[in-house]
């Protein structure tokens, strides 16, 4: 216990020290989840709004496709993307193996079924009224959708911070698809799993620190606005 | 001019209900009462004429124009539907009662005056800059009527009006029905036949989604228009 406590004041004054392969990978854990998070919320949302709203056939399955797609393990998707833009595969000539590219491209594909499934079940939760007098006063496609985002502003925000979190605090895309090069594509998850396996907990704790704080912020701010 | 003209309707909802119409016709300036209980296919209907919601089958032309699947959007906004209880939107009231004409993009100067006038044609307009969601039932009724009619539709489709009716929301309602007859067709259903004769120039009953025998009769001569208020 004494050790666990000694190990975790050496990595809170190695946070407070600005230890530079932290920073580097707190930088790019950052830059890349929110990247991604975005992107994935500008294609996931009207996705989600989509099946939420549309009357449509085949609305239910896609909707059981994107629920499903939640519990994807992030190492298939890089696996599957390594198989994409590795230099024999149809991206190959794009040379985006082993950057933050490939990360945040892996990371989108994480992000949206986040986005899409939350957005579409409280799309479908939302009183149908909200649709209908959309519809009843005139609104064409892009207003319609437009109204009923309006309506699901918690939900959404909700949907982005999940996002956010699961593309921050995975691991087998940033692996996979970034190689854990130091200074370039490693990243605070890909940092604790080598740190760990090296026998030095001090930065993997620092970092996990850090994660740990992330998430309970996400929880935090998206219970509030459930409120 | 026939606003309406409806023959072999059928719409099923769910494994215990159809309503089954096998002729409706409304003329433009109707004041048409749809009367019957709960569950008689009232909102249904409303909704099939509203455009909201498909037929399952038979045909039916609205304003002149044969409605398809997907009815055009030139086509809905020539009419409004009003729900049962009425939906509004966050926000304030004027901005709510503008919500249609910033659908067909109107200047924010234009929409902020036209629905301000329309308030004050309702005796509203002391709700202008109140938020949405703090109204009564009655005063949410009174928005949502400002909401259809500042769209000036051909064609307005009340469900249940007088299910809420509170001070506020017999005055707009009533303010509302007067301006509608002088340049629309109005259809409301309801299950007070008191209202229904009052206010219509015909009343069709509805019965476990049919029309009821001998009930689709003139009523007494409609009560004549109120008098709007003016701004």
């Amino acid at each position: 216990m004494t050790g666990l406590v000694a190990s975790l004041a050496r990595a809170a004054a190695l946070l407070l020290s600005r230890d530079p392969d932290a920073l580097a990978a707190i930088g790019l854990s950052f830059r890349a989840a929110l990247t991604s998070t975005a992107l994935g919320t500008l294609v996931g949302a009207p996705l989600g709004l989509a099946v939420g709203v549309g009357r449509f056939r085949g609305r239910d399955a896609v909707q059981t496709v994107l629920q499903s797609l939640l519990a994807l393990p992030t190492v298939v998707v890089g696996l599957a993307i390594y198989l994409l833009i590795s230099r024999r595969g149809p991206l190959g000539s794009l040379g985006l193996l082993f950057t933050p590219a490939a990360i945040i491209l892996g990371q989108i594909v994480l992000a949206v079924p986040v986005v899409a499934a939350h957005t579409a079940a409280a799309a479908r939760a939302l009183d149908p009224r909200a649709r209908e007098t959309a519809l009843a006063l005139g609104a064409g496609p892009f207003r319609l959708l437009a109204t009923v985002a309006g309506e699901l502003r918690v939900p959404l925000c909700t949907a982005v911070a999940a996002a956010f979190g699961r593309v921050i605090s995975e691991i087998g895309v940033a692996m996979i698809l970034g190689g854990n090069i130091r200074g370039e594509t490693r990243t605070m998850t890909t940092t604790i799993a080598l740190e760990t396996a090296k026998g030095d907990f001090e930065l993997a704790l620092a970092l996990g620190l850090v994660l740990v704080s992330v998430v309970l912020v996400l929880n935090t701010i998206a219970l509030r606005l459930q409120k | 001019m026939s606003v309406v003209r409806a023959s072999a309707l059928v719409e099923r909802r769910g494994p215990s209900f159809t309503l089954e119409l096998d002729e409706l016709t409304i003329e433009r300036g109707e004041s048409l009462a749809v009367l019957g209980p709960n569950g008689a296919g009232k909102t249904t209907l409303l909704k099939l004429l509203g455009l909201l919601e498909p037929r399952d089958s038979g045909s039916l032309t609205v304003l002149g124009v044969e409605v398809q699947d997907d009815p055009p959007l030139a086509l809905r906004r020539r009419l409004s539907y009003v729900a049962q209880p009425p939906y509004l939107y966050r926000g304030r009231v004027v901005d709510e009662v503008a919500r249609g004409l910033s659908y067909r993009g109107m200047t924010r100067a234009v929409r902020m005056r036209r629905a301000g006038e329309m308030l004050a044609q309702l005796g509203l307009t002391r709700l202008a800059t109140r938020e949405t969601r703090s109204l009564s039932g009655g005063e949410t009724l009174g928005v949502a009527l400002a909401r259809a009619l500042v769209l000036a539709p051909e064609l307005l489709l009340l469900d249940e009006p007088t299910a809420y009716l509170d001070v506020a929301a017999t005055a707009a309602l009533e303010a509302a029905l007067g301006l509608v007859r002088a340049s629309s067709t109005v259809v409301f259903a309801t299950h007070d036949r008191d209202f229904a004769e009052r206010y219509a120039t015909r009343v069709v009953t509805l019965a476990a989604g049919r029309r009821s025998g001998n009930d689709d009769r003139p009523a007494r001569p409609a009560a004549s228009a109120p008098k709007c208020p003016r701004p």
